[in-house]
């Protein structure tokens, strides 16, 4: 196998506002293969948006970025907006939460997908055309010639996110970042627009960086999950053992929150305090004030440490972890 | 925040008139006609050689009358009826939005003219005029901001809670509601200043020997060439006027723009 | 005793506009039948388009029926007028969706949740204020909330002030409309024991619609499942999450992406998507998308069937009449 097609180190992006220096993304490091589908999960606020907008230059021009993002090899973060221009949708491509925005109202479907391939590639109209509706039938768009012509307010929110994700793929991307997705569908939709995302991207073995609040979408489609808190990356693992076996604090209780059948009514798992102020000096583990398991070094930051396939930021793990590392 | 220090300063002069105007208004001086500014007669004075100045400060105070009064009078009524339309819906709409509309589809200063034609010409007669013009286009703001948070949790539990709809609408509709309109109310009397001043102008507003911004102007225009201080003093004034009621306005529209409220 | 709620043969039309001046009548909410005992909470489900909102709002009061009858503690309660109608509004009360609209944004929390003491003369002036201390303390606020404004409180802490005013008047009946789909998962959880409380202690029933299935499962006693305006199936939780009947239910059921990566559902559980009520499909509304579709279900229109004594379902495949159609 080769190397990872996208990886992110130690990002960094924070903004000036009247209450200080906010600082939402905070060293994060993550890398995606090809075909792989890595989630990022966490709650309102965590910066997991933040993050995917850093990678596709789409902040606004007052916030302060670092660190490094490659894409094939080359640094994404910095890049000037003509070059960036040209990777978008091209070599990374993006599906946003509402498929009601992403398309134009003014123009066709079919149009739009075909704009999205001519942006790109010295095809003619014709053929652009023609391609178009092939990738419009190949997520599912019934009678995708006939429909070409269509506005995009003649279809429904699901097939709307079939034809921005028709336009996402039209150029064979190496990267995807799909930002909260099927947040706005139903149910049994959801799971259609999710089994085809997966599909087609394991079938062009498109790197997918799904970032999303719900861990049953996480559970159903990834590879590889991290968790975001508060503009830092907690926990990351193979999705198998995010489940089996979480190890940070926040994690467990993200987990323990989630309603089922089985637990208890009245018996969720509730994290008492709020989110802190990320406008405030926040040197060390931000879980800090909500964490049952509290140390003494929690006020410094931890170091990410490893145990089994999970690399995981928690001074309590750590901790745990030193009698195996016996003294040399 | 300079919009309401202009209004204030005007508002201010217009009040004091009496006590700080250099000279009676109608006073007329066949020694001084059409002679420029100098320091006794800092605005100059006009045909009649009476004092620009003090024309000015006393035509501010009939101006400004007219102006507020006229908004005033239209936001009372068009308030509770654009509320109303809105809140309820359905046939009473229909009773209360259909005549207003009717009311918006005329031309505004015939509509003015046709009243004063029937009544005669006066100043009274100009601010139910210009509120007549100004009724509908409220009550359209009120009606639209209404169906705006008519179907808001707070509104459609507040009757689950017991509240009738008169408490529903005074309590909830009505304040939340409101800020487009004062925003709109505020732009507009900034527009009244003209359309009095039009009235007046067309000799159809403020009755001379009284003197207003729109009598002032149509006197001045005959001596432009000769005598422009006449005609450039009132003129200058109003539309310091129009300004600092557009700038509130402007203010009021950042501090009641919706998301700004929500957050 | 009978039910607290009984829903009978609902109808619930509106009128949309058609072409340039025509109008058309939607149904919404077409003949319903469903019951809540004391003290239960029954999970509403459906997606969008479904008709559980409009239902949710004619138990309220808060939309006239067209057709059908809705028994309140033994009275029958959509022609009530006056007095008697204040006291079933008073006896059944909302909390909505968007904390951020359901609390009014001039209005300190305190005020908000006096509202219904107020407007239905409960207690004196001065124990009001003491009762809406009550009402804070009890969805877990300290009193000094009570001089807050809405702006200055997180979504979890507007919806738990949400849940107090509901409490205020004393209600037998909580119509919950997706009263956790716009919070985060660990925020979700506080609202959803809290729920899990009112129903215990205070013995509250609530009536809670919501699109989320595992959050339904999770505080449901019984459940209905609603498609394109009627009920397609209704049993207990047990019933709908382990046996469930109806194709629909089924493929929903199917769908929800269970936060467990052992249990991956790889097939497609359901294709196509609701169709427009405007123009429902004969017969059986969920044919059109149904794997077990025939002949019949294109014209009959399928009746809820007793399964068990807890459980049935409207579907000519799996929930046939027990009188033979032939």
């Amino acid at each position: 196998m080769t190397g990872p097609v996208l990886t992110v180190q130690d990002l960094r992006v924070s903004f000036a506002t009247p209450q200080g220096l906010v600082s939402a993304v905070d060293g994060v490091s993550l890398s995606v293969g090809a075909g792989e589908i890595v989630g990022l999960v966490g709650e309102s606020g965590c910066g997991k948006s933040t993050l995917a907008n850093a990678l596709l230059g789409l902040l606004p021009s007052g916030a302060q970025v670092s660190g490094t993002a490659l894409l094939d090899g080359g640094q994404l973060l910095g890049l000037e907006e003509g070059r960036l221009g040209r990777l978008r949708g091209d070599r990374i491509s993006m599906v946003f939460q509402d498929p009601a925005t992403s398309l134009d109202p003014t123009f066709s479907v079919g149009e739009q997908v075909a704009e999205t391939i001519r942006a790109h590639r010295r095809v003619s109209r014709r053929d652009a055309r023609a391609q178009a509706v092939r990738l419009l039938s190949e997520v599912g768009i019934p009678d995708a010639a006939r429909r070409y012509g269509d506005a995009p307010h003649r279809f429904s929110g699901g097939m709307r996110q079939r034809i921005v994700i028709a336009a996402a793929l039209a150029n064979q991307p190496a990267v995807l970042i799909a930002d909260e997705p099927t947040t706005a569908l139903d149910v049994t939709i959801q799971a259609q627009i999710l089994s085809l995302i997966a599909g087609l991207c394991r079938d062009q073995g498109t790197a997918v960086l799904l970032i999303t609040h719900d861990l049953g979408v996480v559970a159903q489609i990834c590879d590889q999950v991290g968790v975001m808190y508060a503009g830092q990356l907690v926990e990351e693992a193979p999705v198998h053992r995010l489940f089996a076996d979480p190890q940070h604090p926040y994690t467990r209780a993200l987990l323990g929150a989630l309603p089922t059948g089985d637990t208890m009514p009245g018996g969720l798992t509730v994290i008492p305090g709020q989110v802190p102020d990320l406008s405030g000096p926040l040197p060390g583990c931000r879980f800090l004030d909500r964490c049952p398991q509290a140390r003494d070094e929690c006020p410094t930051r931890p170091e990410p440490v490893t145990v089994g396939e999970t690399r995981v930021a928690c001074w309590d793990v750590s901790a745990r972890l030193v009698p195996e590392r016996a003294p040399s | 925040m300079t919009g309401a220090v202009i209004l204030g300063v005007l508002l201010l002069v217009a009040l004091l008139a009496p006590l700080i105007a250099p000279h009676d208004p109608e006073a007329v001086d066949a020694r001084r006609i059409l002679s420029g500014p100098d320091s006794s007669h800092l605005f100059g004075s006009d045909a009649l050689g009476r004092d620009v100045l003090s024309r000015v400060m006393y035509a501010l105070r009939i101006s400004l009358l007219v102006a507020t009064s006229s908004v005033l009078l239209a936001t009372v009524v068009a308030v509770p009826l654009g509320a109303v339309a809105g809140y309820v819906g359905g046939l009473v709409d229909s009773l209360i939005s259909r005549p207003l509309d009717m009311l918006l589809v005329l031309p505004a200063l015939l509509l003015a003219i046709t009243l004063i034609a029937i009544v005669g010409p006066g100043s009274t007669v100009a601010a139910l005029a210009i509120a007549l013009i100004y009724l509908p286009i409220l009550a359209r703001v009120m009606r639209g901001s209404t169906l705006g948070v008519a179907h808001l949790g707070y509104v459609e539990g507040a009757g689950a809670r017991g509240a009738g709809h008169l408490r529903v609408l005074a309590g909830h509709v009505v304040p939340n509601a409101i800020g487009p309109v004062l925003v709109q109310v505020s732009i507009l009397a900034g527009f009244a200043l003209q359309i009095e001043a039009a009235l007046s102008f067309l000799g159809l507003g403020t009755q001379p020997p009284t003197p207003s911004l729109g009598l002032m102007l149509s006197d001045g225009r005959d001596v432009l060439v000769q005598a422009p201080w006449v005609e450039v003093y009132p003129g200058l004034t109003l539309a310091l006027a129009v300004l600092g009621f557009v700038l509130v306005g402007d203010g009021l529209r950042a501090r009641f723009d919706p998301s700004g409220v929500l957050r | 005793m009978s039910p607290l709620l009984q829903v009978e043969g609902l109808v619930k039309t509106f009128a949309v506009p058609a072409g340039l001046v025509g109008r058309r009548s939607v149904s919404a909410v077409a003949g319903v039948s469903l019951h809540l005992e004391r003290a239960e909470v029954l999970g509403l489900v459906g997606e969008s388009g479904s008709g559980k909102t409009t239902l949710g709002r004619c138990v309220l009061g808060m939309s006239p029926v067209d057709e059908g009858t809705i028994t309140f503690d033994g009275t029958e309660v959509t022609a009530l007028r006056g007095r008697r109608r204040a006291e079933f509004r008073r006896r059944v009360q909302p909390v909505f969706q968007d904390p951020y609209a359901s609390l009014d944004p001039r209005w300190r929390v305190g005020r908000s949740i006096r509202e219904a003491l107020d407007a239905y003369r409960i207690g004196t002036a001065a124990n009001r204020n003491q009762r809406v201390l009550e009402l804070l303390d009890r969805v877990g606020l300290a009193p000094s909330y009570a001089e807050r404004l809405p702006r200055q409180l997180s979504g979890g802490q507007r919806q738990r002030v949400g849940v107090a005013a509901a409490l205020a008047s004393g209600p037998d009946l909580i119509v919950a409309d997706e009263p956790v789909s716009a919070l985060d998962v660990s925020v979700q959880a506080q609202v959803l024991n809290l729920f899990a409380d009112l129903q215990r202690d205070l013995g509250v029933a609530v009536l809670f619609i919501a699109h989320d299935l595992a959050v339904v499962e999770h505080l449901s006693q019984r459940v209905a499942v609603m498609y394109l305006g009627r009920i397609a199936e209704v049993g207990t939780t047990r019933d709908i999450f382990l046996n469930p009947s109806h194709p629909y239910t089924r493929a929903l059921i199917a769908a929800i992406p269970h936060p467990d990566p052992e249990h991956r559902t790889d097939v497609v559980p359901l294709s196509g998507e609701i169709p427009s009520p405007l123009d429902p499909p004969t017969g059986c509304r969920f044919h059109p998308r149904c794997p077990l579709v025939t002949d019949t279900c294109h014209s009959v229109q399928p009746q809820l069937e007793p399964l068990t004594t807890s459980h049935r379902a409207a579907c000519l495949v799996t929930a046939p009449s027990v009188p033979a159609q032939l």
